[in-house]
């Protein structure tokens, strides 16, 4: 059957086809027959999240630089081009080539979070690849993951063959070199074998190998090595060196969620705030040198035409030679519209400095993420800002002549009153006033207040998330007391959190309840519109589990959490105490003034030993301080 | 300031590229090719970039013609030159010519659009006639479009089946395309033939203008 000749009759029905048809500037088509190995990447959501994703896009241009390799895309179909495809047997294609997923070696999801996980589902089911690992024989492409949701594997276990742990760079290549050593061997044992080579990888959990046992109220007792040869704790592969970025961006046809190209201008965060997982998990901090950067602007402009750059970074603020660099860029740029954006900045008027050197005429609003209203949550988040230094940026910010302030806080934070959520609307009502000092009716604040959900490998692993009572009322008293012209909050519902929140600290047994939900429709669960909750609460009392414990529970100092044999090199003990001071209010300070000591360097003291000081934010190591604690 | 015109194609592979997003592409094609592209005056600076026609979504062609104007004097075979390497695959430029900076603009000169439509009526090739005499014997065809009603046969100009086999036809439409006389859909003539949802490739292959074809 010719899928192009189906597609004819399907595309003309579906809404928006142009994200089925490949064809884009910088996409990369290989002579299938003549490529040995054939890789796609998936991206578990819709084509306009997934062409946004830096992740992939690294790993696509990295792939298809070799030329034994080819590396396609493809991407979740919205819920009409899914009937389509299901109604006229057209399985799942790579945009590429227009091959199913069936036919690759090697399938790689992204799974950047979890809210994604049953479309890897969906997506295994119209590709023709079998649902379940244990299905899979040699006839089936492997199935690998990365991505951030992956330092917490185990509820995709089901479904995954094998997980990268951490960073892709390098070990994207050695995953791909294992299984075409392996290709030409053609016997029953083949995929165990393969499995066995991939889990002999650093950085690679197979998690078939491993063994996990409960105990009696339901919390884990352990995950163990079930066959020799695999490592009983998996580290996370990093980079020592950020390799040189990506310039050679695929270039949409159609409008996509970030429509530009993007520099990474820095790794990791020096931070240390206790609710985020990335700027645990993405530890050492590494940048990019200001001259790498600039030559990377100027290739992307010439080779995607994009009129945006994003430098991209978790804290923007805290690149060591920002100034530097944004000085640079608005002179080499400032008159050839190029619009740069620099997100992530932080709460002070040196960054009104950078907004206003980058800005090319364009008053977008200006963007803060507090957090928290009040200095005690504050610095139990440990993310310290003064009250008093918030106000004066924001004053300065209308001053400058932007209009709107976007102001982004959480509720639901770990100890959290509903006084410290009023804070947020008087907060918000005092940044207004502000701008209503200097444009009057003009000014809006936009305020986004999420749900905290503790997440894994982070000090707050061991806290509950918020009751839904809680998170009702606290909602309903912002909407209360933001429903005001030149106000505008926005929210989560509390469903969705709670989604977010058991999948995040799930363990194996949750495989099931994945599965269950998809089968009884569960699909698209990061959009409003499809989200269906009632599949997952059925789908969780089908198998005698219950959502609230993994969502809405207290762990003890000492539980064995399902990510425990994962190891981001971050120590169990450093988070500990990092909860147990932000319990008693007492702040850490950015970790390049003082090291805290929270694992990096003894897990990977072999790789910094050979770099030079200014390589890491983390201090050097000498041969002396190997020998600290592990 | 100068002005080029320049005619391209587009194929299978951006048929479903909408008016807007293909403007776009346009953007940064130029940008990549480093063409010196001018820029409108005011608060919102746009390139100068104008369409004689948005082409239908899903169909292709080989007739499509922009405007755009350059800071710089550049000889056309140098933007043709620029112009290669920067396309997508999908889109191919045939012709540059450099055009008087005050001719007229192409939307208001455009009058009419050629298509060819293949298309799989299922019927035998004397109903595909009977039907395509029908349509042209109408004094009119009302039809609603976007919860609009207009009279479509005034805007057909002409309809022939160039070739009918069993169950499929070649016909070419000549459709008005004016701005203010008003334009014909190739969609809406196979939807009044009766044939709106049968499978169809359309192809636009000519534009006719006030003093010139392409």
């Amino acid at each position: 059957m010719s899928i192009e000749r189906e597609l004819d009759r399907i595309l003309p029905r579906v809404e928006k086809p142009a994200r089925y048809t490949g064809g884009e500037y910088n996409s990369v088509v290989k002579n299938w027959e003549a490529t040995p190995f054939r890789v796609v990447l998936a991206f578990p959501d819709i084509y306009e999240l997934g062409m946004s994703n830096l992740g992939l896009a690294i790993l696509y241009d990295l792939l298809n630089r070799r030329p034994d390799v080819l590396a396609e895309r493809v991407y979740t179909p919205w819920p009409d081009m899914e009937a389509q495809l299901r109604a006229t047997g057209v399985p799942l294609y790579s945009l590429e080539t227009q091959h199913p997923l069936s036919d690759f070696d090697l399938i790689g999801f992204s799974l950047p979070y979890e809210q994604v996980y049953t479309n890897v589902l969906t997506m295994l089911d119209l590709g023709r690849v079998p649902l379940l690992a244990s299905e899979r024989d040699e006839r089936h492409p492997i199935v690998i993951a990365g991505g951030h949701a992956t330092y917490n594997p185990d509820p995709m276990a089901d479904f995954v063959d094998a997980f990268v742990i951490g960073e892709g760079e390098e070990v994207i290549v050695e995953i791909v070199e294992a299984i075409q050593n392996l290709k030409s061997l053609s016997n029953l044992k083949w995929r165990v074998d393969v499995l066995r080579r991939l889990a002999e990888i650093p950085g690679v959990y197979v998690p078939r190998f491993y063994d996990v046992e409960y105990n009696a109220d339901g919390t884990l007792a352990r995950v163990t090595p079930s066959v020799e040869g695999v490592p009983a704790r998996v580290t996370k592969r990093i980079v020592p060196i950020l390799p040189p970025p990506v310039t050679r961006f695929i270039v949409p046809f159609v409008d996509v969620t970030h429509n530009r190209a993007v520099v990474e201008i820095q790794r990791g965060c020096t931070r240390g705030c206790r609710f985020c997982h990335a700027g645990m998990v993405t530890r050492p901090v590494r940048e990019r040198s200001v001259e790498e950067i600039l030559a990377a602007v100027d290739e992307m402009v010439r080779e995607t035409g994009f009129e945006q750059v994003a430098l991209l970074s978790l804290s923007s603020s805290d690149y060591s030679r920002i100034g530097d660099l944004v000085q640079a860029i608005s002179q080499r740029y400032g008159d050839k519209r190029l619009s740069i954006s620099l997100p992530s900045l932080r709460i002070e008027s040196f960054s009104i400095g950078l907004a206003e050197t980058l800005k090319n005429g364009r008053q977008t609003g200006f963007t803060f993420a507090p957090e928290a209203a009040t200095e005690t949550m504050r610095r139990r988040i440990n993310k310290f800002i003064p009250d008093q230094q918030l106000l004066d940026t924001a004053r300065e910010v209308f001053s400058r002549g932007w209009r709107t302030i976007k102001l982004y806080f959480m509720i639901g934070h770990p100890d959290e009153t509903l006084e410290d959520v009023r804070a947020i609307a008087d907060l918000a009502n005092a940044v207004l006033k502000e701008g209503r000092k200097v444009h009057g009716k003009a000014a809006q604040v936009n305020i986004g207040c999420a749900t905290f959900v503790p997440k894994p490998h982070t000090p707050f692993q061991w806290t509950s998330l918020d009751s839904e009572e809680s998170i009702r009322a606290k909602q309903s008293l912002l909407k209360q007391a933001l429903r005001k012209p030149g106000l505008k909050l926005s929210w989560t519902e509390p469903e969705h959190t709670l989604l977010e929140a058991f999948l995040s600290r799930g363990d194996r047994r949750l495989g099931r309840v994945i599965l269950r939900a998809w089968q009884l429709g569960a699909k698209l669960d990061g959009w409003g519109e499809h989200f269906n909750i009632g599949a997952w609460r059925q789908a969780f009392a089908e198998h005698g589990l219950d959502p609230e414990f993994y969502a809405r529970r207290s762990r003890a100092r000492d539980e064995v959490f399902p990510w425990d044999h994962i190891d981001v090199a971050v120590r169990k003990n450093y988070l500990w105490q990092d909860y147990v001071m932000s319990q008693q209010g007492e702040t850490r300070v950015d970790c390049r003034e003082h090291c805290f000591a929270c694992g990096i360097l003894p897990a990977f003291n072999s790789v910094r030993m050979n770099l030079p000081a200014e390589a890491w934010e983390c201090p050097p190591v000498s041969l002396s301080r190997v020998t600290g604690e592990g | 300031m100068n002005r080029y015109r320049l005619t391209f194609t587009r194929d299978r592979t951006v048929r479903f590229v909408g008016h807007l997003d293909l403007a776009k592409t346009w953007e940064r094609i130029l940008r990549r090719a480093d063409l010196p592209v001018a820029f409108s005056q005011g608060f919102h600076p746009l390139p100068k970039i104008t369409f004689a026609s948005a082409l239908p979504v899903g169909c292709t062609s080989d007739c499509e013609l922009l405007d755009v104007v350059l800071s710089e004097p550049l000889d056309p075979s140098d933007v043709m030159a620029r112009l290669v390497p920067a396309l997508p695959a999908g889109i191919a430029v045939t012709s540059v010519a450099q055009v008087p900076l005050n001719a007229p603009a192409l939307q208001a000169e455009l009058r009419w659009a050629e298509y060819v439509v293949t298309v799989e009526t299922g019927g035998a090739p004397e109903q595909i006639e009977q039907t395509v005499q029908a349509f042209l014997a109408a004094p009119t065809l009302p039809r609603e479009r976007r919860g609009k009603s207009y009279d479509l046969r005034p805007l057909v100009l002409s309809l022939v089946v160039e070739a009918a086999r069993d169950s499929s036809a070649r016909i070419v439409m000549r459709l008005l395309a004016d701005a203010s006389a008003g334009t014909g859909r190739p969609d809406e003539v196979l939807a009044a033939l009766g044939w709106g949802d049968a499978p169809v490739q359309i192809h636009r292959r000519k534009l006719g203008f006030e003093a010139f074809e392409v």
